[in-house]
């Protein structure tokens, strides 16, 4: 990952390629989750991401992880994007008038990012079995009738692709009774 | 034994059980929509583009060109934060001079009216163990942070403290760097976080305001 991220720096078209082979995706979710229909501006917002963070990338240090800086960067990016386009500068000396937004919160955002980067890990088979049962809603059945293979099929390829899904997204899943519960929320006292 | 042999049907698995709101998650369009066909080599080109037109001499002048956009308004406020953090730890490397510590002994987090909020790791930070003690004041709010294990920011960057509203507008809290102490670190805000809710901690580089990535945050209750 250190010599695409010092190709990126440099502006290399297949270190640019690679890196966003693998982000692009995550990144387009968490602009389409703050921006929503409006596919134009999401493209602008992914591009956008990506240029911020090629001007910024001789800072970055090659051995944290990429996809919460690109995070960042995109939510960030999503934000202004859509405050831009409510209200749009009027130039010259006169004031700025701040948009108000409303963008999902930041767990929301970030959880849909992460949901992205573990889907794009999956087998293209197991990731098309988990599309066609939670997006499109179909039984294991009709997936089986759909993509001309066995039932048990379907099951055996979305049973593995819940389980690297579940290994994947353990930080952001609620325990199960066996399991120690996470951190609480203490509340203000005495009001 | 081949991969797509059938299996006993593992639909009740009690150890992958769904978050409710992460398995909802997975029939958003949201969630599976890919950029446009057509952006990749977009992107390719824009970023080669400015490579290209960059002065061979001066490589540290390509975060300061943003190709004629306006700087939103989120951007123009946090240069001004940043000038207002760097003058605020100033103050604060005078006081760490005087005294061992900023924060007393005896501030401790039983005060009436502190409320104390667990923040999630991200990241870097995803395995620490964090906790900030939030107390509104006459003259402020102070946030005392509780870290463990939260990593000592690399040379060239620090560690920025915001609170921010629903819809996204941050104020700073002040910075630090954990590079010694005891994990606690004591920060002021001067907006109420019935207003700005909203606690983040991020790694900031000292020279790019957007170069930026969130390590934790949690939610003030109200």
């Amino acid at each position: 990952m250190d010599d695409v991220i010092e190709a990126f720096r440099r502006g290399e078209p297949e270190a640019v390629r690679v890196l966003y082979r693998r982000h692009a995706g995550a990144v387009h979710t968490v602009a389409r989750s703050i921006v929503g229909d409006d596919l134009e501006l999401c493209a602008d917002v992914v591009q956008q991401t990506f240029l911020k963070a090629w001007r910024a990338a001789d800072r970055f240090d090659g051995q944290r992880d990429l996809a919460p800086w690109l995070y960042t960067i995109a939510r960030r990016s999503a934000i202004d994007a859509i405050r831009r386009e409510r209200h749009p500068t009027r130039g010259g000396h006169l004031p700025e008038v701040e948009a108000a937004v409303d963008p999902p919160s930041l767990a929301r955002t970030w959880e849909v990012h992460q949901l992205r980067l573990a889907l794009d890990e999956l087998p293209e088979e197991e990731r098309e079995v988990v599309r066609l049962s939670h997006l499109d809603g179909l039984t294991h059945a009709e997936i089986a009738d759909r993509l001309g293979i066995p039932i048990g099929t379907v099951k055996s390829r979305s049973h593995r692709a819940m389980r690297r899904l579940g290994h994947a997204l353990a930080h952001l899943m609620q325990p199960t009774p066996n399991q120690p519960a996470p951190a609480v929320v203490e509340g203000r006292e005495g009001r | 034994m081949s991969h797509d042999e059938p299996i006993q049907d593992h639909a009740e698995d009690p150890d992958h059980r769904f978050d409710p709101a992460v398995q909802s998650l997975l029939a958003e369009p949201a969630v599976w929509d890919d950029p446009p066909s057509g952006l990749e080599a977009q992107v390719v080109d824009a970023i080669g583009a400015e490579a290209a037109a960059l002065p061979r001499d001066h490589p540290q002048e390509r975060g300061r060109q943003v190709g004629g956009q306006i700087v939103p308004l989120v951007t123009r406020r946090r240069y001004h934060a940043a000038l207002a953090v760097a003058a605020v730890a100033a103050i604060v490397a005078v006081l760490a001079l005087v005294s061992p510590s900023v924060l007393p002994e005896e501030d401790s987090a039983a005060d009436e009216g502190d409320v104390a909020v667990a923040l999630e790791g991200f990241g870097p930070a995803e395995q620490a163990d964090a906790r900030a003690t939030v107390t509104e004041l006459d003259n402020g709010v102070r946030i005392v942070l509780e870290l463990a294990d939260l990593p000592p920011a690399p040379a060239g960057t620090f560690y920025e403290a915001t609170l921010s509203r629903p819809d996204g507008v941050e104020v700073t809290a002040g910075s630090f760097h954990m590079r010694g102490g005891d994990g606690r670190v004591g920060l002021w805000a001067g907006v109420s976080p019935i207003d700005y809710p909203v606690l983040t901690v991020s790694l900031q580089d000292v020279d790019d305001a957007d170069a930026d990535t969130m390590v934790l945050s949690g939610t003030i209750p109200g």
